[in-house]
């Protein structure tokens, strides 16, 4: 259930788009939530669109890229699912980054899910663009909307040859009724242009030129750097911290304590002591100087609660008879320090053998 | 520091980690970063990249290319043991590798042509060959 609307301009953040400008967001809601909510409720829940498209009055088409790009190709990806259906010119095609801002939805973006997920949304938005690009025509022209046909970012008369840009049909097009979901026409897979086929990411250049920006590049007024300890083991405890000398670097400001997570871990935030400073170097140095005292004693519970009076005796002795396990324990212990996860005494045997078969099993999937 | 390669730069034309480089190292040098590796971003390393879409995040792409530029200074055909062995210490995360030796082994064939122009962005780097 994608929903597609008309958004004023007022109404999006930040003025990414002129006045003028045809500007539709999309709708995606999860799976989940779909199978939870009827199409009726569906409509009327919050409207939160997820996917932004604007059509400036100079033709330029802007295309909201809501998901983190790490490397593959997502922010230039999903704009040519969009620029695809609308027909658009991918020249004329302008990729904006999107911030993390809740009216996105959900940005986290991972687990292979950024096409799954908003395909259809943007292939539905790029539709309905491009249908009400034709009924616009069409209205101008005082000709019916089956003669109107939107190829390479114009509008062409059938019948006439007459045609005429995108750009001045943004104006009009955003009074068109925005198409309901069964009237949509998409494209056959044969008529594709970008999707399915190899279009350099976007910012190519840029990355060639050392014009890339990234994370690391953003600034804010008045910008603070921090750096975090950690446990040195998984759900290890704070015991006590001294942030006395942290705090006396040239730079540092505060030691901010962020509290650990309840075992288990699956993706909570792990804890630590921050060192906020005015300057990267002077969070490192500060954090250099944090005195930390960890607990170990919560490593346990991390991995498994309740096995701690059923691992000691029958192990011992038996150890030593196993050809395996003598074979084996070597490495054990080294995977053991590799992971820092304190194996071998805290566990009882039929978890030792669990844990050698994961780390067996890990070693024969590495080529 | 020195993990990734990442900021790699020149300094008098060969390629060092800007991160753990001392200011006071670099008095009287010539530092030429990406940004000067070729006036237009036309030099024949960054054309190759371009030519066989080697980004794909980016971030270590840079260090990268100057890794590499400095490279066929000193060896204008590199086998791919030279190229291994260059570019050992430029980390990249999306895997690109195989890309970049590519790349290296086009800009490698394009690099006579176009060496006369890199003289104009340092004239260091033109004399110390």
């Amino acid at each position: 259930m994608n929903r597609i609307e008309v958004v004023s301009r007022r109404a999006f953040l930040g003025g990414m788009f002129s006045a003028g400008a045809l500007v539709l967001g999309a709708r995606l809601l999860p799976v989940e939530a779909l199978a939870a909510i009827s199409a009726d409720n569906a409509d009327n829940a919050a409207w939160n669109p997820s996917v932004y498209l604007g059509l400036e009055t100079d033709g330029t088409v802007i295309i909201v890229a809501h998901r983190s790009e790490m490397g593959t190709g997502i922010r230039s990806v999903l704009p040519t699912v969009l620029a695809e259906e609308l027909n658009a010119d991918w020249k004329r095609v302008k990729i904006e980054q999107a911030i993390g801002d809740a009216k996105y939805g959900s940005q986290n973006t991972d687990g292979s899910c950024s096409i799954r997920d908003f395909y259809d949304a943007m292939r539905e938005a790029g539709a309905s663009a491009r249908m009400m690009l034709e009924r616009a025509a069409a209205e101008k022209w005082g000709v019916p909307v089956a003669e109107c046909k939107a190829q390479n970012h114009e509008v062409v008369h059938a019948g006439s040859g007459r045609k005429i840009g995108y750009g001045e049909l943004a104006a009009l097009a955003a009074k068109q009724a925005v198409p309901k979901k069964d009237e949509l026409k998409f494209k056959s897979a044969a008529e594709y242009r970008y999707v399915g086929k190899d279009v350099p990411i976007i910012d190519r250049e840029d990355i060639c030129a050392g014009k890339g920006i990234f994370g690391i590049d953003a600034q804010m007024p008045g910008m603070v750097y921090a750096s975090i300890v950690r446990s040195p083991v998984l759900g290890g405890k704070m015991k006590s911290y001294d942030d006395k000398e942290a705090r006396a670097v040239r730079g540092v400001q505060q030691t901010v304590v962020l509290p650990g997570f309840t075992p288990p871990h699956g993706f909570k935030a792990l804890g630590g002591v921050a060192v906020i400073a005015e300057s990267t170097w002077a969070a490192m140095k500060g954090r250099e100087k944090l005195k930390v005292e960890w607990s170990r004693a919560s490593t346990r519970a991390t991995i498994r609660p309740s096995t701690k009076s059923r691992c000691s005796k029958p192990c011992a002795s038996r150890r030593r008879s196993c050809a395996t396990w003598a074979t084996w324990m070597p490495n054990l212990r080294r995977a053991e320090r590799r992971t820092r996860l304190n194996i071998m005494s805290r566990i009882s045997r039929t978890r030792r053998w669990s844990r050698l078969r994961q780390w067996l099993s890990s070693r024969m999937a590495k080529p | 520091m020195g993990l990734c390669g990442a900021c790699t730069v020149h300094v008098n034309g060969s390629a060092v980690r800007s991160c753990q480089t001392p200011m006071q190292g670099t008095a009287e040098k010539e530092v030429v970063t990406i940004e000067g590796l070729h006036p237009q971003a036309a030099h024949p390393v960054q054309q190759a990249w371009q030519q066989v879409n080697v980004p794909q995040c980016g971030y270590c792409q840079t260090g990268q290319m100057m890794q590499a530029a400095a490279l066929l200074k000193q060896k204008p055909k590199p086998t791919d043991t030279d190229i291994d062995t260059a570019m050992r210490g430029n980390i990249c995360r999306c895997g690109t590798y195989q890309r970049i030796r590519e790349a290296i082994k086009i800009a490698a064939n394009k690099t006579p042509a176009s060496a006369p122009t890199r003289r104009s962005s340092g004239t260091a780097m033109g004399g110390e060959q």
